[in-house]
């Protein structure tokens, strides 16, 4: 039985300019304990995703379709008051971008203990020990003193390791974490990912890791989805996603990324840019840009099951 | 204009149900401003004695004061002084400070210290009892509310324009500019400063308001505009010893559009700021 | 190698304020110390370091936005150094040295159309007249670098990521600079366009015959468009050479860590990953006898809380500042 469970996710934005079709049937499992990836670029729907399961949409926002079950729940459907039970304790997210995220004028400290009283049932007197623990579990040094600390007074990697505190404060089950290492330094992001890992692996937790960066994804995930412009095209173990990519997308995303031993020349750019996602859009909203196209990737794309082989949404997948 | 600004400006308009309000008030206001006098049904000036303090009626229709001025020509004429009084001082303030304020922003030292101390010796003033000051030193004149206004209004848009200069100092697009060949008075003047002014829109629209109620403050005190001139402020001033004794429309419809004026440009301030703002364009 | 740019013993301070100090003591924030290299003609340079290392301050000296606090730095053979920042736009080496930036939002002016924006140069010192000329002159530009005619009316927030930056590598060779200062130009953009856009500095360089200094975090990317590299930390350079020599054989226990953490898309497994412990050291006073890597280092000795190591030769063209290297 997965963790969680996305089946057939739609959402649509209202803006001054017409309906954005921001999602269409997004599909996809975690199971418990397991670290799965969502890889896309700008546009390609990962962070409304999450926002979609987390239910903090932005209220121009529309759920138009779907299933998000989560331990028994559909999310998606839920009230306000089921969700905020499960939100902070069972469900929480990490965002990019740690110092804005975290309240600027409150200290560090007492935000993860606002977390504590609100959500783990700490009583008053235990919030403060508690919450320094936490911040030494995050291998925060001198965390006594860090307490008091606000956010502007840390760096960055010290801020998203505050805010994965304040994630992981009530052991959740699952964690979602929206590019949690963009802008941070190379030294800093295989610190915090290897943070989250040994957190993860230490408390049986899942982890949804959102990023554009196919390398991050590649060494911390066991599964990756892969999204481009509202859909999901691919799904796949990890080695089996970069030995053998089967939908056009995925193959040139790899074939994009730079990597050592591919020369300039090799690299490869994908033509085109995002589809209008306002408007009428093709079944597969790849194939404008695809070089694989034929006259029968008109047709409808199924419905990608959540399953654990290697699905591709492509009628004529590599 | 290019023909996308003024769509642009139609899309404004239209799209808050209440910036199209407030325009449409503006409109009207500035329509009156303009052609108040030939529009007014009596003279503002000629007094009738054999109709004085008659109730608002068919021939009348905001009734006749103590004079047995026509209160409707009154208002109406007013209008003009008003506008020209607050689009005026609002705009010699807009222009003084927010120069004042970006080069506070973009230079620092001497500049900002001077320009800071300035603002800082107005603001320490109630600041309606400096104007009184003002006016009272400099004599009973339109220009001088006018430059009374401007003054005492000097400080907020100081403050901002130096605020957002200093975020905006340090912006790509400006080292850009550096690296282009632009002089730091040219990158100041064309990167720096109009990219200060949408923000400072809706405190300008704001600022109509209060430096109209500031002239018709004055005025109610007997300082600046002086009767028989006719002004909304006046008015109100000559009206209120009548409402005890009933005659109430000699005050209220004066009252009455001062109010409405405030409130319109009000409205206006978030509707000027959409206009301006590149970003909002689409 | 004819040399275009040289760096000597450059260094940048700046004064601060220290929480607790004692009243009247001068405290300095070292962003840059005692910087040396030089780029050649056509060549391009990479440099890598992370946030905190100095690269945007070395990248404001070298472009004459800031002055020094010492050291000297040479374009064309010609002292730039002792022009003071606020009156190098008027100086005829002005035009010769251009910059790319990072954040393609932040670096146009809301205000002016795609159009204003490659024109100001050409304006300000391209020395050509005439609306006709300068139109003439934006158009031939922004096809060189792939920006369609139609989108040149455009504001900045009607464009996308990709193409803002065409616009700002359009900025940046409309005086056709001999140097071309690239600060990260392709972080904030999505992979499938970077392709695009590295290719087309690429071409660009040949081109015109630029010489490239090429700052970047992400060393994948530097390792294809890069001759040399510098790897700086804390404002020092710790080890500079041939790309491929740095990459392939780093000598400095930094270098080695910084690549360790690179995460290889290629799915393989990560290696032995080198991990970091502790802060870094502060940038404020430090200890000029002391390594600036040290207490984070993996290795240490004595030796190296007692004597700043320097640059010396650990292979062909290649030096690495390390007592152990």
């Amino acid at each position: 039985m997965p963790l969680l469970s996305v089946e057939g996710l739609s959402v649509e934005f209202r803006t001054r300019d017409g309906i954005v079709k921001a999602l269409d049937r997004v599909g996809f499992e975690i199971r418990r304990g397991e670290t799965v990836g969502v890889v896309g670029e700008s546009g390609s729907g990962k962070s409304v995703t999450a926002f979609s399961i987390m239910r903090i949409l932005d209220p121009a926002a529309r759920i138009t379709g779907g299933r998000a079950v989560f331990d028994g729940l559909d999310l998606l459907s839920a009230t306000e008051r089921e969700i905020e039970g499960r939100r902070g304790r069972h469900l929480s997210m990490i965002f990019q971008n740690p110092r804005t995220a975290l309240n600027p004028i409150r200290q560090v400290g007492r935000q993860i203990g606002d977390v504590l009283l609100r959500h783990a049932g700490v009583s008053r007197g235990a919030v403060r020990s508690r919450a320094v623990e936490l911040l030494a579990q995050v291998q925060i040094p001198d965390p006594e003193r860090r307490y008091w600390a606000y956010p502007f007074e840390l760096s960055g990697g010290m801020c998203q390791r505050v805010m994965i505190a304040l994630a992981l404060a009530c052991g959740p089950s699952l964690l979602l974490a929206d590019e949690p290492t963009t802008g941070l330094d190379v030294t800093t992001q295989a610190a915090i990912m290897d943070l989250i890992d040994d957190l993860a692996r230490a408390r049986r937790m899942a982890t949804l890791l959102i990023t554009h960066d196919l390398g991050l994804a590649a060494l911390h995930c066991e599964r990756i989805v892969v999204m481009h412009a509202g859909h999901v095209v691919e799904s796949a173990p990890t080695a089996a996603l970069f030995a053998n990519p089967r939908h056009p997308y995925t193959a040139k995303l790899i074939a994009a990324t730079p990597k050592p031993g591919v020369s300039l020349d090799e690299l490869a750019a994908i033509p085109g840019g995002l589809p209008d996602l306002r408007g009428a859009l093709p079944a597969c909203r790849y194939s404008p840009r695809c070089e694989r196209y034929a006259p029968f990737c008109d047709e409808p794309l199924p419905l990608l099951v959540p399953a654990s082989g290697h699905t591709v949404a492509c009628w004529k997948p590599l | 204009m290019t023909a996308a600004a003024l769509r642009h400006a139609r899309y404004v308009v239209t799209e808050n149900p209440i910036t199209l309000v407030a325009f449409s008030m503006l409109v009207t206001l500035l329509f009156l401003a303009l052609v108040g006098p030939a529009l007014a049904p009596y003279d503002p000036l000629k007094s009738d004695t054999a109709n004085t303090l008659k109730p608002p009626s068919a021939r009348h229709w905001f009734g006749t004061d103590q004079l047995g001025r026509d209160m409707l020509s009154r208002v109406m004429v007013a209008t003009r002084l008003d506008m020209a009084i607050a689009f005026l001082s609002v705009a010699l303030s807009f222009a003084v400070g927010s120069l004042a304020g970006a080069c506070a922003g973009v230079f620092g030292g001497w500049t900002e210290r001077i320009v800071s101390r300035i603002s800082d010796t107005i603001m320490a003033f109630p600041l309606f009892v400096l104007a009184m000051g003002i006016v009272a030193a400099l004599g009973n004149s339109v220009f001088n509310v006018i430059l009374a206004t401007a003054i005492i209004n000097l400080p907020f848009y100081t403050r901002m324009a130096r605020a957002e200069a200093n975020v905006r100092r340090e912006a790509g697009y400006v080292e850009a500019a550096r690296l282009s060949g632009n002089s730091t008075m040219r990158t100041l003047a064309v990167h720096i400063y109009p990219n200060c002014l949408p923000p400072m829109m809706v405190q300008a629209s704001l600022n109509l308001g209060w430096a109209m109620l500031n002239a018709a403050g004055l005025a109610f005190i007997g300082l600046g505009v002086r009767p028989p001139t006719p002004e909304w402020g006046i008015l109100v001033a000559e009206g209120a010893s009548f409402i005890l004794s009933g005659e109430w429309w000699i005050a209220l419809f004066p009252g009455l559009a001062l109010m409405l004026a405030v409130f319109c440009f009000n409205l206006m301030g978030d509707g000027l700021r959409d206009l301006i703002d590149p970003r909002r364009r689409t | 190698m004819d040399t275009l740019l040289e760096v000597a013993s450059v260094s940048k301070r700046f004064p601060v304020t220290v929480k607790g100090a004692a009243r009247g003591s001068e405290h300095f924030l070292q962003a840059v110390d005692d910087v040396s290299f030089s780029i050649g003609r056509g060549e391009c340079v990479g440099l890598v370091g992370e946030s905190g290392c100095g690269k945007s301050t070395l990248v404001k000296l070298i472009t004459r936005l800031l002055d020094t606090s010492d050291g000297r730095i040479w374009f064309d053979g010609q002292d730039i150094g002792t022009v003071p920042a606020d009156g190098f736009a008027s100086v005829p080496q002005r035009a010769l040295i251009q910059m790319v930036f990072q954040d393609p939002t932040d670096s146009l002016n809301p205000r002016f159309t795609a159009f204003d924006t490659i024109a100001d140069p050409i304006r300000r010192l391209g020395g050509i007249r005439g609306s006709r000329n300068v139109s003439e002159r934006v158009l031939a530009l922004g096809d060189m670098v792939g920006l369609p005619r139609e989108l040149l009316g455009r504001y900045p927030h009607q464009l996308s990521g990709g193409q803002k930056q065409r616009v700002g590598i359009a900025r940046a060779v409309a005086l056709e600079p001999r140097l071309l200062v690239l600060d990260e130009p392709t972080s904030a953009l999505d992979v499938s366009v970077q392709a695009v856009i590295l290719k087309l500095l690429d071409d660009l360089r040949r081109r015109l015959g630029m010489s490239y200094l090429f700052v970047s975090h992400d060393l994948n990317v530097v390792r294809l468009l890069a001759d040399r590299v510098l790897v700086m930390y804390l404002g020092r350079i710790v080890e500079r050479g041939p790309v491929s020599l740095v990459f392939e054989r780093p000598r400095h226990p930094y270098t080695r860590a910084l690549l360790s953490c690179i995460p290889d898309p290629g799915g393989g497994a990560a290696g032995r990953r080198i991990r970091l412990s502790g802060e870094p050291r502060s940038p404020i006073d430090p200890d000029p006898k002391v390594c600036r890597f040290y207490g984070r280092c993996p290795d240490g000795h004595d030796r190296c809380a007692q004597e700043m190591p320097l640059l010396r030769p650990v292979g062909a063209e290649h030096l690495a500042a390390c007592h152990l290297a």
